[in-house]
């Protein structure tokens, strides 16, 4: 709703002036709205590590709780968990690395935790409604021929989690490929 | 002020509709509103009746979607003009809009177009003649180089909410206010959860991201706008004196909290077992399978990458375009290979057939995948909550408790999502907000 200017007397909404937004309107043309259509930004960001347990014993979900309970004891936050057969991912800050690896050793499992991976994020705004973007953006990650280790998804973009090096490229070829070749 | 078609949908909604207009009015503020098509899938004037018109004719030809959009476009005008003249009735001059008389210039893409722009010039006119402006929601104008006139579009998904947004940023309107006939955004599905309380605020990612997930409230393309020009918003009730759900910039409304659990429709998983392909093809294989799925338009959920498999959701609606997609597949990755998708689960016709006649030309290879029907996804959203120690096996944990079986799970910043047997949908979402909304205060 648009009100009217305050120094309007109230019982004459209706009269009152709106030419400085029309005259607003006029100097600026047209405003611009909705985001282009597609990909418009690709970017990434480190300081992660990534961590995978595997040897995991039946029932499984038990297995996957008890190691996820260990993990919030000792105060690490976890995104972008990965359930395989008999094993699981997840990614934390690169700084709880050491806490994690001290917390995992004490599990009844195999565990690795990496550091240096980083999370490369392709912005689309209202990705689910553009029929056939995700699988695009995915094919194109895929083609790019970089290893992911898991995606994520947001209603305005997609997360791929991989390591720095392999990360720092992507974001280039993604750049390229989704954003520069869509504007060809 | 937008209203939604169940607030324009009979003559006594209208009327509630138009007295809180003219309250507005009363109350000093130069009120543009926007309408919705009257009513409800099945009702006289809704989109899909209209719609259903050509399709009476012959179910088997698809219209034109330049048509489509025309006649999608009428329900929107037809409910201007009846809410125009409803105002005059009360004393109150107004007059009824059509999207391109409202300035909304769009791309071409008919049936999902995008805001290009808007010019408010008309808009402002009418308001300085003291008329209250009734705008067509959903729709807009291409204006071709040089052509004369210019071709309606229907802006799909959402259409209603994002021309009330994209007025009021171009207006630079005090607040955007989207009624409904609920009070305003749930922390669960009413259905589900009967007592699910209302938020009072919440942030523009939240909303958007609950909408996403399967939320009926606010269109993402709404919020998006609405956030890029700092637009006030509301989400409120047309029938009813609560106060509703305020929208706002992440900056005005920081902090940790736990905002909802939504779900989706219904999704079928699929998954395929790429160790048959060999190494160095697999990357090859899993490209043209994205790139068929792009193609085909597919919407995809709980997408799930690895050297051995890919998964992913699709809306069940999709999944038999999919299927035949993939039935007897064959994908020539390499000159003397070639692999065929077969369905592990069912006997495919197509995948034995193609296999027998090209096994005797070339190395063929089955890739077999599973299909999993059934399926939804519930979610859990929160703002800076995801990120704290603990939640994910919170999640997990309340999930098992309940004997809610969970096939994937995906999260994100704002979200946990879980792929769930769609049998188990009302227990894992009942679950799920008393263990984490219930215990908030909001």
């Amino acid at each position: 709703m648009s009100r009217p200017d305050e120094t309007h007397s109230s019982n004459e909404p209706f009269r009152q002036d709106v030419s400085d937004r029309v005259a607003d309107s006029r100097g600026r043309g047209e405003t611009e709205f909705e985001k282009p259509r597609g990909v418009n930004r690709v970017d990434v960001r480190h300081g992660l590590a990534r961590a995978t347990v595997s040897g995991l014993k039946d029932p499984i979900m038990e297995s996957r709780l008890d190691v996820l309970s260990k993990v919030r004891e000792a105060g690490v936050s976890i995104d972008f968990v990965k359930f395989s057969n008999g094993s699981m991912s997840f990614v934390a800050a690169e700084s709880d690395h050491k806490t994690l690896s001290k917390v995992l050793k004490g599990a009844p499992c195999k565990s690795e935790v990496e550091p240096g991976c980083c999370v490369v994020t392709v912005h689309a705004v209202n990705m689910q409604d553009e029929e056939g973007l995700v699988a695009r953006i995915v094919g194109q990650v895929i083609a790019s021929g970089e290893e992911v280790d898991h995606v994520g998804d947001m209603h305005d973009r997609l997360l791929f989690v991989t390591d720095k090096e392999t990360g720092d490229r992507l974001v280039e070829r993604l750049r390229k490929s989704l954003i520069e070749g869509a504007a060809q | 002020m937008k209203f939604g078609g169940t607030s324009v949908r009979s003559p006594e909604s209208r009327m509630q509709a138009a007295l809180r207009v003219i309250s507005a009015r009363e109350q000093g503020y130069m009120p543009v509103v926007v309408v919705s098509a009257i009513g409800r899938r099945g009702e006289p004037y809704a989109t899909d009746t209209l719609i259903n018109m050509l399709a009476e004719i012959d179910p088997n030809v698809a219209p034109d979607q330049r048509e489509l959009d025309l006649l999608m476009a009428c329900g929107e005008i037809l409910s201007s003009v009846v809410f125009a003249h409803l105002l005059k009735t009360q004393g109150h001059t107004a007059m009824a809009m059509r999207g391109g008389q409202a300035g909304i210039r769009t791309d071409g893409v008919y049936g999902n177009a995008r805001i290009l722009a808007v010019n408010p010039l008309g808009l402002f006119e009418a308001l300085k003649r003291g008329h209250i402006p009734v705008v067509c929601g959903f729709q807009g104008v291409w204006v071709q180089g040089g052509l004369p006139g210019a071709e309606l579009t229907t802006l799909g998904r959402g259409g209603s909410d994002t021309t009330a947004t994209a007025v009021a940023a171009a207006l630079k309107a005090d607040s955007v206010e989207i009624f409904t006939d609920v009070d305003g955004l749930k922390t669960a599905d009413p259905d589900y959860v009967p007592d699910a309380p209302t938020l009072s605020k919440v942030s523009y990612d939240e909303v958007a991201e609950l909408a996403y997930l399967g939320a009926k409230v606010l269109h993402p393309r709404a919020a998006e706008i609405a956030m890029r020009f700092g637009v006030p918003l509301w989400i409120k009730n047309t029938f009813s004196e609560h106060p509703g759900t305020q929208v706002v910039s992440r900056e005005e409304f920081p902090g940790t909290r736990v905002t909802g659990v939504s779900h989706t429709g219904k999704l079928v998983h699929i998954q395929f077992n790429l160790s048959a392909i060999k190494d160095g093809q697999r990357h090859t294989f899993q490209a043209r399978i994205y790139e068929m799925l792009a193609q085909e338009g597919t919407s995809l959920h709980m997408v799930d990458l690895s050297a051995e498999s890919i998964g992913f959701a699709v809306p069940r609606e999709q999944f038999p375009r999919v299927e035949d997609l993939f039935d007897g597949l064959v994908l020539p990755v390499a000159k003397d290979h070639i692999y065929v998708v077969r369905r592990e689960d069912k006997h495919s016709h197509a995948a034995d057939t193609q296999i027998k006649l090209m096994a005797d030309m070339v190395d063929v290879v089955a890739v077999p995948y599973t299909v999993t029907e059934g399926t939804t996804m519930v979610s859990l959203v929160g703002h800076e909550y995801m990120q704290q120690p603990g939640v994910f096996e919170s999640v997990m944990r309340t999930l098992q408790e309940n004997k809610v079986p969970v096939m994937q799970v995906s999260d994100s910043d704002f979200s946990l999502s879980c792929l769930i047997p769609e049998s188990e949908l009302k227990k894992a979402v009942v679950a799920l907000h008393d263990r984490f909304v219930s215990e908030v205060a909001h």
